[in-house]
């Protein structure tokens, strides 16, 4: 059954048009998605129409300016669930988790409190906490998982080993696996730690709201959402918003500033110094709308059909490894063939037309846990069709007969 | 043009079918020295290729000579193609290389962007060496 109409979205994008008689396959949407139509009609309507700075001028299109962007910030907190005071525009998840790790984080670890995170983290949730208990004496820990990439956390685990905060993923950007981050966040709550919750591989195809995960902060970038790029949105939870210091200092964030003194605007402009990026953060409540208007459920129904039919093709394919959570609905797929080296196998499905992702995965510390120098990665959206997980499947196929 | 060069210019224009060109990359890689255990050493690793690649610049009798390896097999085709194609000359004759060689034999235009930076970056050595 068919839950979207894929030929229809298809000619909504125009990058899958103009590349339609060469053919291309583009399987590297956990990296970046590509954009609708309607989301570049708004990049150009903005500068065509409104171009203006938003908070600071009282003319026609700094009103107009001001207006659209805040109205964006509305989308975006209605899409999640939150409230408009909660919702920071960065310019990607990578900025998001900096921003909690450099105005929030570092200013209640102490020597000796621990961060709880897991080796399946992309570097972007792992490094700024790394990077604080270096620097403040703190400890990261390791959160286990089993066999199907699942985390769990215990509330031994949390006292013995002084968890001040935590961070982890809701959806791995290597293995798929959609993790019950409810549960853990009751935990957390229960003992009174912080938590972050890294959406980006999360946001477009899930339904999220973070009033029902009560989570204390929640991000993703826009650009793996059909929004784009340099754009990305940090959920705070708004008592913790409160004790954010900003790092950026600057234009817009103050509400007044003397020789002596200077006192700073309220959340969430506080922490959005300088112009902002007001076309891409509008562009990217059109992409949310975008969404909306496809319907997550349809999107994730689509998915699961996707994810399956990839799985039927990859089972074909002898000597694979497939670094999966078996019950994800996720269309994402990294893998090995045994014996292969990862990249000849990307090169050769380059010379195919067919778009995917070798390498780390910007996961080195899951690479090291799984004892591979890296792996493949497959990675689809809504406007990738059966016939292409195919023409993959045959490709692969080819390739790997001809490199044994 | 060397024997080596001339040998590749050959051989490329054959062929029709990014089978072809892949097989003939492979088979260089294949037939390639074993890179000197002792020489696959951090400092001689090129980094910011995705597969790892060594590869060891010496001089002697006024030659440049260049042993490598890579951990993925059509990378190790290149880099036994690198080798082909400037071991041997001398310091001169590499940094008035023609830098447009690859792109006329149809080995850049044929292969994806990353493996064409993995190649920028081993020339880059060979030419930063010969520069010394």
């Amino acid at each position: 059954m068919k839950y979207l109409d894929s030929e229809k979205i298809r000619k909504e994008f125009p990058f899958i048009v103009k590349n339609k008689e060469s053919k291309l396959i583009y399987f590297d949407n956990a990296a970046t998605t590509h954009k609708p139509q309607a989301v570049l009609s708004s990049i150009a309507n903005y500068y065509t129409y409104t171009n203006s700075n938003t908070h600071r001028s009282s003319h026609v299109q700094g009103v107009s300016s001001t207006e659209k962007y805040e109205q964006a910030r509305q989308t975006i907190a209605d899409f999640i669930g939150a409230n408009t005071a909660e919702i920071i525009f960065t310019s990607g998840a990578t900025d998001s988790i900096n921003l909690v790790a450099n105005s929030y984080v570092q200013n209640i670890i102490n020597q000796g409190d621990g961060i709880l995170t897991t080796e399946i983290e992309h570097h972007s949730n792992f490094l700024p906490w790394q990077k604080i208990c270096k620097t403040k004496g703190g400890e990261l820990k390791m959160i286990s998982f089993d066999e199907n990439f699942k985390i769990r956390v215990s509330e031994d685990q949390l006292i013995k080993e002084r968890i001040k905060f935590i961070a982890i993923h809701h959806v791995s950007n290597v293995t798929a696996c959609i993790q019950d981050v409810k549960k853990i966040i009751k935990l957390a709550k229960k003992l009174d730690i912080p938590i972050l919750i890294d959406g980006s591989q999360a946001a477009s195809h899930l339904k999220i709201n973070v009033k029902d995960l009560d989570c204390d902060f929640y991000c993703f970038s826009g650009h793996k959402l059909f929004g784009p790029t340099g754009t990305g949105i940090l959920y705070a939870k708004d008592e913790k918003i409160r004790k954010f210091l900003p790092n950026k200092l600057g234009g817009g964030m103050v509400s007044h500033a003397s020789v002596k003194n200077s006192v700073w605007e309220r959340a969430p402009l506080l922490l959005e110094a300088g112009t902002p990026n007001i076309c891409g953060s509008i562009a990217l409540a059109d992409a949310v709308k975008y969404i909306l208007k496809l319907g997550l459920d349809n999107i994730y129904k689509h998915e699961n059909m996707l994810a399956a039919c990839t799985i039927d093709v990859l089972k074909r394919i002898p000597n694979i490894t497939l670094y999966r959570c078996s019950e994800s609905s996720i269309p994402i797929f990294s893998f090995n063939i045994n014996g292969i080296h990862h990249y000849d196998i990307a090169s050769l499905l380059a010379e195919n037309k067919i778009s995917v992702r070798s390498g780390h995965l910007c996961c080195q510390p899951l690479m090291q846990k799984l004892n591979i120098n890296g792996c493949l990665r497959a990675s689809l959206s809504i406007y990738n069709t059966v016939d292409e997980i195919e023409q993959f499947g045959k490709s692969l196929l080819k390739i790997v007969k001809f490199l044994t | 043009m060397h024997k080596g060069l001339k040998e590749i210019v050959d051989s490329f224009l054959l062929f029709d079918s990014w089978e072809e060109k892949y097989e003939y990359i492979i088979d260089l890689g294949r037939e390639l020295d074993p890179l000197n255990k002792g020489l696959r050493t951090d400092a001689n690793l090129i980094v910011g290729c995705q597969s790892k690649v060594w590869l060891y610049c010496e001089e002697k009798n006024n030659k440049c000579f260049f042993y490598g390896d890579s951990d993925a097999l059509i990378t190790k085709g290149l880099v036994a193609l690198i080798i082909k194609v400037f071991s041997g000359l001398d310091k001169d004759e590499i940094v008035n290389f023609d830098k447009a060689f690859f792109e006329k034999i149809g080995l850049r235009s044929k292969l994806s962007m990353t493996r064409s930076n993995g190649l920028n970056l081993m020339l880059q050595k060979i030419i930063n060496f010969a520069k010394k």
